[in-house]
């Protein structure tokens, strides 16, 4: 389990029970929260842990898809039946990447996560050609006599 | 040679619409390491614009970092510089900090021994009903090499700072950018070259 799921984990019982907030803890959310967020938790202050936690909630659940853009990309396409469509992470779904990605498949290099396809797909018109035998020479025969 | 290398092969009629000076309060400060040029586009007719700025996937996580001033405290200058043979241009970034705090301090300390590409939003948002309004408003310093700090200065005795930081950062003495600012345009529209600023922003810009 990652720090991030295991602060989790603990975050309702921490936010709800006074005694759950040890110093192991608020240890494990100034590390996830400089993680998530970049930023230092301030370590007097016991609402901004729980503000802290509630960050680290929002921005773990924000992943809601398979698929994830390299920060910083847009894609634009033409979707089949919606017209000229622009995503970027934050409006990404599964079938936007999926109807995307079956366009432009060369453009998987810019998906930080995507599903592995269950098969290679082979695009239509090009065939696989198995490369001929390569038969090695001995290293008897490059030895000189 | 090429046919159009290095030609003029243009024409720049009269701009009838405003310019408008400045730049916005807001920069943004990205790792110049974490710029994935490799898979970065640029248009097919024009190298200084710039079509997708990507980030690379590494840990720690690669951002892009706001920095705010007030009231129009950020400036930008660029100027060519003649080498002996080649003709390069020198970007510069000159932005303050109003504050003093020991966040603001470690910023400067990490931001002083590293390099950093920096976007920058122009006052100046020309329309065009053929092209796309927006190409004019946000633009690319330090693309070739990054840009460092060059200066950092404090006095706390200044009525102009009161106490804040002031900051230059630029291109290195002996290495300067091969191409003057990079615009970046990205989709056709300001709508999506905002939504991949949005895409490249640090959580910490939302606080």
């Amino acid at each position: 389990m990652s720090l991030i799921d295991e602060v989790i984990a603990f975050s309702r019982e921490y936010i709800n029970h006074r005694a759950a907030r040890t110093p192991e803890r608020k240890r494990q959310i100034r590390e996830a929260a400089k993680l998530v967020t970049g930023r230092s938790v301030n370590i007097s202050c016991g609402t901004c842990y729980i503000e802290a936690l509630f960050k680290i909630i929002k921005y773990t659940n924000m992943a809601f898809s398979q698929f994830e853009l390299k920060r910083g990309y847009v894609a634009v396409f033409d979707h089949l039946y919606k017209g000229r469509k622009t995503f970027t992470n934050k409006e990404i779904t599964d079938e936007l990447a999926s109807e995307f990605l079956r366009q432009h498949p060369e453009r998987i290099v810019y998906f930080a996560k995507a599903p592995r396809p269950a098969a290679p797909t082979i695009p239509s018109g090009i065939t696989i050609v198995e490369p001929p035998q390569v038969v090695k020479p001995t290293t008897s025969t490059l030895l000189p006599a | 040679m090429t046919i159009g290398c290095n030609q003029i092969v243009d024409c720049i009629l009269k701009n009838c619409e405003n310019l408008v000076p400045g730049i916005k309060d807001v920069a943004y400060f990205i790792n110049w390491d974490c710029v994935d040029k490799d898979l970065s586009t640029f248009d097919v007719n024009n190298p200084l614009l710039l079509t997708q700025l990507v980030l690379k996937t590494a840990s720690p996580t690669c951002y892009a970092f706001c920095v705010e001033g007030y009231n129009y405290s950020n400036e930008h200058t660029v100027a060519m510089v003649k080498k002996t043979y080649q003709k390069v241009w020198d970007h510069n970034f000159i932005f303050r900090i109003f504050d003093n705090t020991p966040e603001v301090k470690q910023w400067i300390e990490n931001a002083k021994d590293s390099r950093f590409v920096v976007i920058i939003e122009n006052n100046y948002n020309k329309p065009d009903a053929v092209l796309g309004a927006g190409r004019t408003v946000f633009e690319v310093l330090g693309w070739d090499f990054g840009l460092e700090l060059n200066a950092a200065e404090r006095d706390v005795k200044s009525d102009e700072m009161l106490g804040g930081w002031m900051l230059t950062a630029g291109c290195s003495d002996l290495l300067k950018e091969s191409y003057m600012p990079l615009s970046f345009f990205v989709g056709g529209t300001i709508a999506a070259t905002r939504a991949a600023i949005a895409s490249l922003l640090a959580p910490c810009c939302e606080d």
